[in-house]
C-alpha cells in the first residue's frame, strides 16, 4: 500500500527535478535531499550539467530530466485554431489548463495536470496546457513547463485577453475545462466565484477519473 | 399630455441606457446598488490601521484590491498613485482611495508591502487583510479589481480602472468617470466592467 502511495510522488519527483536545480545540485536523488525538494529548490542552475553524478540514482535523474526537456513544446496558437485543436481529440477525455507565468495558484496546480497526463493518458484522456503569456513570457512560460514535465500539447495564445475572457466568459485564471468524450464540455473550473474557487484534487481529478471510465 | 408621455418614455430610454445590462454580470457576488462591504482594523503599510468608518466623512470611496507580486497589479500602481493625486490627496477632498490586498502568499505578506509601499512611495493607504473577508465580501477575484462607493454607501462601479494595462493605450478611464459622475451627482455611465490581473486564491 505503501509502495503503491510513494510511486506517484517517485515519477513526480523524477520529472520535477529537472532541468535546473542550483542551489540543491547534485543532492536529486540523495536520501539528506528527497527528490521532491530538487523540484521545489530548482532554478537557475542545471544540475545535470553542473555537477557530477555521483550515485546511479542522481545519473538516472539527470537522464530523465534531459529526456524531459526535449518532449516539452510550447507552440503559438489563434483562439480559434485552439478550438479546433481541443475538438480534434473528440471519442477521448480533454483536459485543458489555463494558465500563466505570472499566476501563482495555476502554477501550484500544474504538478496535477502532468500527473493526470502520466498516470491517465493510456486511459484516453488528453491534457492541454494554454497560456495567456504575453510574447515576453514565451520563454520563461516555455521553462517552467520544462520544469514541470509538460510532455502534452502546450499551446500560447496570440489573441489579446479581451478575446479569450470574452469567447469564454472567464475573468481571468487559473481556469480548467474538462471535455467529456462526445467532445461536450462536462464543466469549467475557474477562480470567478471567491465562494467556488476550484483545485484539482477536489474538483478536476474526480471528474475526470469519472469521464475517463465512461467509455 | 402626449408630451409628458414622451418625455417619460424619453426618460425611460435613457435610464435604460444608463444602466448597463452587465450589473452583476462579471461579479459573482455584488450587484450595482449593493451595500458596501465594510472592514475594520486592518493593518497597513505604513504601520497603521484603517477601518471603513474611519472615511465615514467622504463622499466617495475607491477601493483597490490589489497585490505585490501580480504583474498586473504592478503595472497599475502608478495610476492609483495618481489617481490619489488627483482626487484624494488634499484634507478636504471627498474622495478616499484605500488599496487592500488579501492575497496570503509569502510575496504578498504585511512585511513585503511594507517594502513595496516604501519603494513606490505610495501616498494611499495599503491595507492587509489575511482573512481574506472584504476581498470575499466585495466578490473581487482579480488584482487589481476596483470598487467605487458612493456617499449612501452602495457600489456605484465595479471592475477595471480603465481599457488597457498599457498606460498609452487607454481610451477608457472607467474608473475616473465614475467618481467625476458621482461627485456631480450623475449617473455612473458604465457600471460594471471585466476586471483584468491575476487571480486572487481564497483559503478554504
Amino acid at each position: 500500500m505503501l509502495a503503491r502511495l510513494l510511486i506517484p510522488f517517485a515519477l513526480l519527483a523524477l520529472t520535477g527535478c529537472i532541468p535546473t536545480g542550483g542551489t540543491k545540485c547534485g543532492s536529486c536523488a540523495t536520501p539528506e535531499a528527497p527528490p521532491e525538494d530538487c523540484a521545489v529548490t530548482a532554478n537557475e542552475e542545471s544540475c545535470c550539467s553542473k555537477c557530477p553524478k555521483t550515485t546511479a540514482e542522481e545519473a538516472a535523474c539527470c537522464e530523465s530530466s534531459k529526456a524531459t526537456v526535449a518532449g516539452v513544446e510550447l507552440k503559438n496558437i489563434k483562439f480559434d485554431d485552439l478550438s479546433k485543436a481541443i475538438e480534434a481529440h473528440k471519442g477521448k477525455v480533454v483536459v485543458v489548463d489555463i494558465w500563466a507565468n505570472f499566476c501563482v495558484p495555476c502554477k501550484k496546480e500544474f504538478p496535477h495536470l502532468v500527473k493526470i497526463h502520466e498516470t491517465m493518458h493510456d486511459k484516453g484522456v488528453v491534457c492541454i496546457s494554454v497560456s495567456v503569456d504575453e510574447p515576453e513570457q514565451h520563454a520563461a512560460a516555455l521553462a517552467f513547463l520544462q520544469k514541470s514535465g509538460a510532455k502534452f500539447a502546450n499551446y500560447r495564445l496570440e489573441d489579446p485577453n479581451t478575446v479569450w475572457q470574452e469567447k469564454w466568459d472567464l475573468n481571468g485564471i487559473p481556469a480548467v475545462f474538462v471535455y467529456d468524450r462526445d467532445g461536450k464540455q462536462a464543466a469549467k473550473f475557474s477562480f470567478d466565484d471567491p465562494d467556488n474557487q476550484f483545485t484539482y484534487e477536489a474538483n478536476v481529478l474526480p471528474l475526470v477519473q469519472k469521464l475517463a471510465t465512461t467509455k | 399630455m402626449f408630451r409628458t408621455t414622451m418625455l417619460l418614455a424619453g426618460l425611460l430610454t435613457l435610464a435604460l441606457v444608463a444602466t448597463p445590462a452587465e450589473a452583476g454580470k462579471y461579479n459573482k457576488k455584488l450587484s450595482i446598488g449593493d451595500p458596501a462591504p465594510v472592514f475594520s482594523d486592518l493593518p497597513t503599510a505604513d504601520n497603521k490601521k484603517i477601518s471603513f468608518n474611519d472615511l465615514k466623512d467622504k463622499d466617495v470611496i475607491v477601493i483597490a484590491i490589489t497585490c505585490n507580486h501580480c504583474p498586473v497589479a504592478v503595472a497599475y500602481e502608478d495610476r492609483i498613485i495618481e489617481l490619489t493625486k488627483k482626487y484624494a490627496s488634499a484634507p478636504d477632498s471627498r474622495v478616499a482611495v484605500v488599496a487592500i490586498n488579501v492575497n496570503t502568499s509569502d510575496a504578498d505578506k504585511l512585511d513585503k508591502m511594507v517594502e513595496r509601499a516604501k519603494t513606490k512611495g505610495f501616498n494611499f493607504p495599503y491595507a492587509y487583510d489575511e482573512s481574506q473577508k472584504i476581498g470575499r465580501d466585495l466578490g473581487a477575484t482579480r488584482t487589481p479589481e476596483f470598487f467605487v462607493i458612493n456617499k449612501e454607501r452602495k457600489i456605484a462601479y465595479m471592475g477595471a480602472m480603465d481599457d488597457n494595462q498599457k498606460p498609452s493605450a487607454v481610451k477608457k478611464k472607467y474608473l475616473e468617470e465614475a467618481i467625476d459622475a458621482l461627485l456631480a451627482g450623475k449617473p455612473v455611465p458604465t457600471e460594471e466592467t471585466r476586471p483584468v490581473g491575476c487571480g486572487v486564491q481564497y483559503n478554504r
